[in-house]
């Protein structure tokens, strides 16, 4: 679904991503963790366009995103850390926004059920001005899976959930995976991961330096059957100590 | 200090962080002020040496400089009265600075400053080349140039207090819940009402003299080297700066700087009663829940959408937002009050003969750019920018951003056409120009609408600020600047290329059919090329830079 090779981005001088490669499988979901400044954000604004890659090639479900970034872009739907839509337009009609930029003509009734899915259907008709950070971060949601994407990304997913809404992107993330579609999600919660990911990959210093399942990660780390996720990352990110510090400083927002 | 300091840290890096641009900003900026600074050099000699004026030549320079005071001043209050709400409550920096301990008054004082630099940056700029001219024509003392320079910031300094103060009240007398839509739209509209109420004045009256009548022409002067207004902050500023020719300070100088430091600690004073909770009002209107009905997509909307695609759901969606928010539609006002004040000017015009009205119509060609390029300025070149927190959302889509700038020109394309072609048409019907001017006058304009729209979209998307603590800042950018630059430019090529079929209207004022001849075709086409260029390089350059664009 999603093929990165060699990937690097560098802002300046300084190096974000080194050499990056990473597989997925369609029909997983793929926590991608690291301490800050690691460069999980800067890997996924190059995968979502937001970035262009200094080198290396992204490929999502075949489309190359410098080649054909409209194709790759069709297939992707993403959700940021923090959400920020018009202030002045409805959810509802920022979501036909959507729609319209991707030509869907008839999401009329996607957008009904998603609105409905994502607990705003009864907000559905006011500025989002009003919203709270849990609703824009919904409505997020809603913008991100109107196209149906057979990539789902997602950057800190559960900043500014309630527990109702943390339910429900857990349950989110299994189905579509049931459903075929890859999800990549960063988060600095590793319960949360430990809890819906297939795979785990660790990133420090825009290097991939871990990638698997939760046994496979145990087995890498010489870790027992009760070694938790916290366990395996602190292990593999043992040491950085202060680098990783000073290294959050370069990473973009 | 340390407020201001930060923000003038910010500024200079973003400067520093494109040399190119500093540095040809800095050439054409130093081009205009050195030209302005010989014009008026050459004017002040000039009319020193000329036999008419002779013993009055001081009071009509005087005069000329209160006049060019007055006007300025004028301007500035109209900058600020646009402007205030959105600087002084509308920033979105005011979050973070008014949630520390800061005395709120401090913050204020810092907002106060950059209204200041953003209303009278730009008028003190074209003040100082005028100054100077003055002072090197006329040997000035050294104390003459420091006087003159406070003089000026402090009169524009004045309507920038009165504009905060007024801001002030407003937010506070402002219903709850739509505070800073109720507070913009007043203080606009009183900014369009003050630009109708001067000229309702008809200042031109004074000027009605024909220079061919040596004795009309002279006792004019004398009227207008009388005419003082000695009871306005325009004429303390001149005074200030005459007496500082030899060296001397003017009583005026203090009451100038005493009335803006009074007027500085009145509003600093009511800063700290009112504007932290003022702000705190004005922040009511966010959650306000404005519940719509649910309604099923407009056809409007779905023509546009399916009639244009991506580009029709933006000019859905821009309409929208254009349609709700107040900064953004409140330009309409202040574009009413031009088109008024230009009317009215027009319709002022002394035309004793058909030659003379002819002159004015090919010369309002080019005052017709002028006003275009301005306008153009203020609702054109910030489109692009104003897709601002939300730009994320246009970059994951599977959205060309060619179509992105396309729907920013052709959204506001329709504006700046009815504009441009309806002070032509006027024009033409005002001065009732000859057949020729009559339609070349709307044509041009026409074109003008286009090719300056183009400019300022395209640059608009080479120079987008997505992150701005208020709309007002965009207009004063680098890349704003520099569209203001190639729009006087491409006004100025207009006017040349139509300078040809004006001075036929003035030799054969009664022929006909001249835009139907070879000639007049090919002045057509060469003005089709000159628009094409000025529209689609921007739109195509400023496409590639946004493409380009990591936010």
């Amino acid at each position: 679904m999603l093929t990165i090779e060699s990937l690097t981005k560098r802002y300046g001088r300084t190096l974000a991503v080194d050499s990056l490669d990473l597989e997925t499988r369609p029909g997983e979901v793929l926590a991608l963790l690291g301490p800050n400044g690691a460069g999980k954000t800067t890997t996924i604004r190059c995968v979502t366009g937001l970035a262009s890659p200094t080198s290396g090639a992204i490929r999502i479900a075949g489309h190359d995103t410098r080649r054909a970034p409209l194709a790759a872009k069709a297939a992707t739907g993403f959700v940021p850390d923090r959400a920020w839509f018009y202030p002045k337009v409805t959810a509802r009609e920022l979501l036909r926004y959507i729609a319209g930029v991707r030509r869907q003509h008839d999401a009329e009734r996607r957008i009904e059920a998603l609105l409905e899915r994502f607990r705003l259907a009864a907000h559905a008709d006011a500025l989002t001005e009003s919203y709270s950070h849990g609703m824009r971060q919904r409505l997020a949601f809603c913008a991100a899976l109107l196209g149906d994407p057979q990539l789902f990304i997602t950057d800190e997913p559960m900043v500014g959930l309630d527990v109702q809404g943390h339910r429900d992107v857990k349950k989110l993330f299994r189905e579509l995976a049931a459903a075929g579609r890859t999800v990549i999600l960063t988060t600095h919660t590793l319960a949360v991961a430990e809890e819906v990911a297939d795979r785990i990959a660790v990133i420090d210093r825009g290097r991939l330096i871990a990638l698997g399942t939760m046994g496979e990660l145990r087995a890498l780390t010489h870790q027992g059957e009760a070694a938790t996720l916290e366990d395996l990352f602190l292990h593999l990110t043992e040491g950085l100590g202060e680098g990783a510090e000073a290294a959050s400083a370069r990473e973009p927002a | 200090m340390t407020l201001a300091a930060l923000r003038l840290r910010g500024a200079l890096r973003s400067l520093a962080a494109r040399p190119a641009w500093l540095a040809g900003s800095l050439l054409l900026l130093t081009a205009v002020t050195y030209g302005g600074y010989r014009l008026v050099r050459a004017g002040v000699t000039w009319i020193y040496a000329y036999p008419l004026i002779d013993t009055i030549a001081p009071a009509v320079t005087q005069r000329s400089l209160e006049g060019l005071f007055l006007m300025l001043m004028a301007a500035v209050l109209f900058s600020v009265l646009v402007a205030s709400i959105g600087t002084l409550y509308g920033s979105d920096d005011l979050e973070l600075l008014l949630a520390h301990p800061t005395d709120a008054a401090r913050v204020f004082g810092m907002k106060v400053l950059e209204l200041f630099v953003n209303a009278a940056g730009l008028p003190l700029l074209f003040t100082l080349p005028v100054l100077a001219g003055v002072g090197v024509a006329l040997d000035a003392h050294p104390l003459y140039y420091p006087v003159s320079v406070l003089a000026a910031a402090a009169l524009y300094a004045l309507p920038v207090t009165l504009g905060a103060l007024l801001a002030l009240v407003l937010v506070r007398l402002s219903p709850a819940g739509r505070v800073r839509e109720v507070a913009t739209a007043v203080s606009i509209s009183a900014a369009a009402a003050a630009l109708l109420g001067l000229r309702a004045l008809r200042p031109e009256q004074l000027l009605r003299v024909d220079p061919q009548d040596t004795a009309a022409f002279e006792s004019f002067l004398t009227a207008f080297a009388r005419l003082e207004i000695g009871w306005l902050p325009p004429a303390w500023a001149t005074n200030a700066s005459w007496a500082a020719l030899d060296g001397r300070l003017h009583a005026s100088f203090a009451a100038l700087v005493g009335l803006g430091g009074l007027g500085l600690l009145l509003s600093g004073s009511l800063a700290h009663l009112a504007f932290a909770r003022g702000w705190v009002r004005s922040l009511d209107t966010a959650p306000a829940a404005r519940t719509r009905a649910a309604r099923p997509t407009p056809a409007w909307e779905r023509f546009l959408t399916r009639r244009l695609g991506a580009v029709g759901a933006i000019l859905a969606k821009d309409a929208r937002v254009f349609a709700r928010d107040v900064q953004q539609w409140s330009q309409v006002i202040v574009l009413a009050a031009l088109a008024g004040v230009y009317f009215v000017s027009l319709a002022a015009i002394p035309v004793p003969t058909q030659q003379f009205r002819d002159v004015m119509g090919a010369l309002n060609i080019a005052f017709v750019s002028f006003i275009v390029a301005g306008v153009a300025l203020r609702i054109a070149y910030p489109t692009v920018s104003y897709e601002a927190g939300s730009y994320w959302l246009a970059q994951v889509q599977p959205l060309r951003k060619r179509s992105l700038v396309l729907a920013k020109f052709l959204f506001t394309l329709p504006l700046m056409l009815a504009l441009a072609v309806g002070l032509g048409v006027a024009a033409g019907r005002v001065l009732d120009l000859s057949p020729t001017l009559a339609f070349g006058a709307p044509l041009a304009a026409g074109f003008s609408a286009v090719g300056l729209t183009g400019l300022a979209v395209g640059l608009g998307a080479a120079h987008p600020r997505f992150q701005y603590t208020n709309p007002n800042e965009l207009a004063m950018t680098p890349g704003a600047l520099t569209f203001m630059g190639l729009a006087l430019l491409y006004a100025t090529l207009t006017t040349l290329l139509l300078a040809r079929p004006a001075w036929t209207a003035l030799q054969r004022p009664g022929a006909a059919a001249y835009w139907t001849s070879p000639e007049g075709l090919a002045v057509i086409a060469m003005l089709t090329a000159l628009t094409l260029l000025a529209t689609v390089l921007p739109l195509w350059h400023g496409t590639r830079q946004l493409t380009r664009f990591e936010g």
